[in-house]
């Protein structure tokens, strides 16, 4: 019966929000412009989908190279399916992305009905999956957190439909696992709450712990020892883990913070003992926790989810601001009723995003993702409980917010401009396009890591150019690709009249700076990045490396 | 176990002594010297005291000049009585805030009280609210908007038990108090109508008679007629948009990205970037590190500090919610609580500074008085009648007490110890010191010059060196009014001997019989002739501050 409720072909309105979520998704279809990370996974792709290999000249791996951590694999090798199938251009690099959106959509209309058992409720939640700024944002560009979200999510659908498919749960356990590191962290205790605790409310002649659902956990345990294992056995694993999944530890405000109370407090003359008893290491957990709940206040999912606009919208939060009074009705509801199943779906608010006490000051991205589906859940129970017209309108408030956010895409795109540059594309589109054979030089403080965004907007795929001196580098990043070189502070270029030995030079200020004579030489042009902070000065001829 | 009436009164008694004990003890010595606002306001009291007008000669002034801010005078009308009962003591003008403190203590009691008819909820709630951090931080430091948080708290108050008594004086009591707030502290003129207008659609079956309530509105109208008149006043105006959102730098370069844009949707474009912003602000201040962990800013060391709210109220907040939610025959006493709080946090949401805790006063109150009501709800309800084993219970509420106390033990020690090291730049701590060497060497130079810059990293200007120096000199006020004036120099202000001004040293170097009193920031220290430094001051942590040079 519930199949046939939930695949029945005559359910227009979930098509038609389906189609409206890839419609929005697929609305100023280049827009957001890719961030270096993103645009690393797009230079990567048509290495591996030609030739099986990435950047460091590896075969088919399991763990990627960035600019701050290793990555696990899914999302490149998502991104390589779309660069085979439709090329490397934008279509190859975001369709997979969109696909993945959209489906995320039908799957908030299966977990949404799965959960309340009313079609209205998951057809709500739907809507507000198709219209959140977050999920449409993330689903533009490829990234690890989209795949991760549909995955968590296809999970969950797994575990609370009636006949348990065992092979089917350990195939999406196992994707989730290539998918992020992340879910090293969560997948237990998220598969553990969600079988043992919240299915048996919605099957309540099952027993609480049969065998069924035991072995998926145990299986899902097993998996993320082996993977974390894996991953243990790269040289600078333990490395990566401090500074990226444990840096409360590390970190040296606290440390000297209590340091300093401590002194301070010994100075005026009180007793080191109590001292030690007022300021220990149980701060590092203290702040660890309201760090962690912190992330879940209304700011980020109603206000603004990352205001750097890496994961979203500048100023939207993962919902409209309207949606916070259909939230606040839901939790009302929720504390209200004190509904077993309802009060289930705040601990997995929880539970996915527990990770975030280790990680002060960062925010926590990665989990805040996986809560959206169930902050959706919560603005859905409010929507529904209230009168409809009510509900009609404040949908209609949120609607007029987002199109204003996704038809006047122009101040976002400048605003974020920092993390998500365009100028680079005239850098490139201009060398290569219009002058292809010529050689390139290029300031290498005129960004963090210009190879991926200039090979992306180029057009010119990465090569394996890396000495194998080490299969596993740490925070690598390419520094050359075919005809484009990178200087540094300590490399000279010189006049010189020979046009063989002639490059094409986009130059930075400090660069200028080291040769007296440049201000002699003829410019080719001079441009300045989005916000127009930093200048660039081109030379077509003239010098040399 | 209930209380018979004795014994009621005597805790109620003994909780507001907690209050008022903690508010006044040793209040000359903590904080450990008055701000430049404390001494602008302790001088300015003398002079009005003395000649009717404040140290620039301007007679009874709405705002007062004071550091260049014009202050609202009403905190330095207040302070006239203890004056004339204390006289020109440091903690003279700390009493009205501790005053108003303690008062809001027995308010707020009284508020649940009403609200609830429970006195173990209400005695509980007050007895957190008689420690709440920010009440007695910003209670011991001559903060105006103490007194504006205990008048509307008053007045709320006053306007629950309206609806029980129905009679008129309490209506019109409750809107007095509630209009009074907005006299004493610009944040309430949008807090208060707010107030009252979420106080009558939640109990507007209730407001019986309505002619009563009507009165007493049209009461407060003609009540507010003077503060329409004050609100004219240009000074009072300038000091309230200067720190109006519309000043924030992040609001002007968002506006900025929109420049470029014409007709409908730049209007369109303008309104949704004010309303991202003014939100975005809005909701940040429900952050819980800044709630709980350093929102009072009394260290420099990141989460490390102490919140408005003690760290242990986060679960006390939450059980308090859960509380309110759990008891169906409460329902407008919730909604009351919580359109409340939602309510006092708008005027920190539209000033230029993302966290201003010192115009949240009320909305700490508001959510200190529900983590109050979850302590009881924890206390009395959950851990006593739900846990049956009597050791147990015992035990958890042992351990909730204990670590209550050790989260204010920690709060003294930030608040006494740590806060006077970390922040002795923000309260101008050399100054004194400094104008107290200055009336000490007055007899031996013709002219003392005092450079204001100092600061650790950065140099600020002490805007209130004239008042260190008027007060620890005991100087009449009419003397001041009557010999100051405006130099040609930079920042220049004469009286006496004493010329506070920036130091040029390639001229002032050469000067005879003048003591130089600056920093480094003004002074080339390491190249003068060490014999002449006749005294060197120092911050609280041992830092060099301010060179006292001997020029003969």
């Amino acid at each position: 019966m519930l199949r046939g409720k939930i695949f029945n072909l005559g359910n227009f309105p979930i098509f038609l929000i389906i189609i409206l979520a890839f419609v929005l998704r697929v609305y100023n279809f280049d827009f957001p412009n890719l961030t270096i990370e993103e645009a690393r996974l797009a230079s990567r792709a048509p290495l591996i989908a030609t030739q099986g290999i990435d950047e460091l000249g590896r075969k088919f791996p399991l763990v990627f190279n960035s600019l701050d951590d290793y990555k696990f694999p899914l999302p490149s090798y998502l991104t390589a399916v779309g660069v085979k199938v439709f090329g490397y251009n934008e279509v190859g690099v975001r369709v997979p992305f969109v696909l993945a959106g959209t489906l995320l959509i039908y799957l908030i209309y299966v977990a949404g009905f799965l959960l309340s058992k009313n079609r209205t409720f998951a057809l709500t939640a739907a809507l507000l999956g198709a219209l959140s700024p977050t999920l449409i944002f993330l689903s533009k560009t490829p990234n690890s957190l989209i795949v991760l979200v549909l995955l968590f999510l296809a999970l969950f659908c797994a575990f609370l439909v009636r006949k348990l498919r065992i092979w089917l749960v350990l195939v999406i356990g196992v994707l989730i696992i290539m998918t992020s590191k992340y879910s090293l962290a969560v997948l237990v205790p998220f598969s553990a709450l969600t079988l043992l605790f919240l299915r048996p409310t919605l099957f309540p002649k099952e027993r609480r712990f049969q065998s069924g659902s035991l072995m998926i956990v145990g299986a899902f345990a097993l998996i993320t020892v082996a993977a974390f294992l894996m991953f243990l056995s790269i040289p600078d694993s333990i490395r990566s883990i401090k500074e990226n999944n444990l840096s409360v530890l590390s970190n040296l405000t606290i440390k000297n913070g209590i340091e300093r109370m401590r002194s301070q407090g010994v100075d005026a003359g009180w007793n080191p003992t109590i001292e030690r008893l007022l300021f220990n290491k149980v701060q590092y957990v203290l702040i660890g926790i309201l760090h962690w709940l912190s992330q879940l206040m209304p700011l980020k999912i109603f206000g603004q989810f990352d205001e750097t606009g890496l994961y979203s919208f500048s100023r939207l939060g993962v919902f409209p601001k309207v949606l916070i009074i259909p939230f606040l009705l839901g939790l009302a509801a929720i504390f209200t009723k004190k509904n077993l199943k309802d009060l289930l779906v705040i601990f997995i608010l929880l539970v996915v995003t527990f990770p975030a006490i280790l990680i002060f000051p960062q925010i926590n991205f990665e989990g805040l993702v996986l809560t959206i589906p169930f902050f959706i859940f919560i603005v859905t129970s409010g929507l529904i409980n209230t009168k409809k017209l009510f509900s009609f309108v404040i949908l209609l408030i949120a609607v007029l917010e987002l199109s204003v956010n996704l038809v006047f895409v122009k101040p976002e795109k400048v605003n974020v401009a920092s993390v998500r540059p365009l100028w680079i594309k005239i850098l490139a589109t201009d060398t290569y396009i219009d002058k292809k054979n010529m050689d390139v030089v290029i300031s290498d403080n005129l960004s963090e890591d210009i190879v991926p965004l200039y090979s992306w907007y180029s057009r010119v795929p990465q090569v394996y150019s890396y000495e194998k001196s080490n299969d596993y580098p740490y925070r690598f990043h390419v520094t050359e690709l075919p005809k484009l070189k990178l200087v540094g502070n300590d490399e000279k270029f010189i006049l010189c009249s020979q046009p063989e030995n002639q490059k094409y030079f986009f130059l930075s200020d400090r660069d200028l700076k080291k040769n007296g004579e440049l201000k002699w030489l003829k410019t080719y042009d001079e441009f300045y990045n989005d916000k127009g902070d930093v200048k660039v000065t081109a030379f077509t001829s003239g010098l040399c490396p | 176990m209930s209380l018979d009436r004795k014994t009621k009164i005597i805790l109620f008694f003994a909780v507001f002594l907690l209050g008022i004990f903690v508010r006044f003890f040793k209040l000359s010595d903590y904080p450990v010297q008055l701000n430049h606002d404390e001494i602008s306001q302790i001088v300015d009291v003398r002079s009005i005291f003395e000649t009717g007008k404040d140290i620039y000669g301007s007679k009874m002034p709405l705002s007062f000049m004071s550091t260049g801010d014009y202050k609202p005078g009403h905190y330095i009308y207040i302070s006239l009585i203890p004056y004339y009962f204390f006289g020109d003591k440091e903690f003279t003008i700390r009493i009205p805030g501790a005053f108003f403190g303690s008062l809001t203590v027995a308010a707020v009691f009284f508020l649940t009280f009403f609200l609830f008819k429970n006195f173990k909820l209400s005695i509980t709630v007050m007895l957190l609210m008689a420690l709440l951090p920010s009440e007695l931080f910003y209670g011991r430091k001559s903060f105006e908007n103490v007194i504006g948080a205990s008048l509307l708290v008053i007045g709320t108050t006053l306007a629950i038990y309206s609806l029980e008594k129905k009679k008129m004086i309490f209506t019109i009591l409750a809107i007095l108090f509630a209009l009074l707030s907005m006299y004493v502290y610009t944040s309430y003129v949008i807090i208060v109508p707010l107030f009252i207008a979420a106080f009558a659609i939640i109990y507007k079956n209730k407001l019986i008679p309505k002619r009563n309530y009507l009165i007493a509105l049209l009461f407060g109208a003609t009540f507010l007629i003077p503060l329409f008149i004050i609100s004219t006043n240009h000074n009072l105006r300038f000091r309230a948009e200067s720190v109006f959102f519309t000043q924030d730098q992040s609001l002007g370069n968002q506006l900025k990205l929109i420049e470029n844009t014409n007709g409908l949707a730049k209007e369109l474009l303008t309104l949704k970037t004010y309303a991202d912003f003014l939100w975005i602000r809005y909701i940040s201040q429900f952050d819980l590190v800044y709630l709980f962990a350093n929102g009072l800013n009394l260290t420099n060391q990141g989460p490390i500090g102490s919140g408005p709210l003690l760290l242990i109220c986060l679960p006390f907040f939450v059980f308090g919610v859960l509380y309110l939610y759990k008891k169906k025959e409460i329902v407008k006493e919730r909604r009351l609580l919580l359109s409340l709080t939602a309510i006092s946090v708008i005027p920190t949401a539209v000033t230029f500074e993302v966290f201003s805790p010192h115009r949240s006063v009320i909305f700490f109150i508001f959510l200190n008085l529900i983590s109050g009501i979850g302590l009881y709800y924890l206390l009395f309800e959950l851990l006593t009648k739900k846990v049956k084993s009597k050791n147990l219970s015992l035990a958890l509420t042992s351990s909730i007490v204990l670590i209550f106390i050790v989260s204010l033990i920690h709060f003294v020690q930030i608040y006494t110890v740590n806060y006077p090291y970390e922040k002795d730049e923000n309260i101008h701590y050399p100054f004194e010191e400094v104008s107290r060497f200055a009336w000490q060497e007055y007899n031996n130079y013709d002219s003392i010059v005092i450079d204001a810059s100092y600061g650790k990293s950065a140099a600020v200007w002490g805007v209130a060196t004239q008042y260190y120096l008027l007060y620890t000199g005991n100087y009449p006020p009419k003397k001041f009014q009557e010999n100051f004036r405006y130099g040609d120099r930079e920042r220049e202000l004469i009286f006496d001997k004493f010329s506070i001004r920036r130091i040029d040293w390639r001229k002032d170097h050469s000067l005879k019989r003048t003591l130089i009193i600056g920093s480094s920031w003004s002074i080339p220290i390491n190249s003068i002739d060490k014999s002449k430094i006749k005294k060197t001051f120092h911050y609280l942590d041992g830092t060099e501050a301010f060179y006292a040079v001997s020029l003969d």
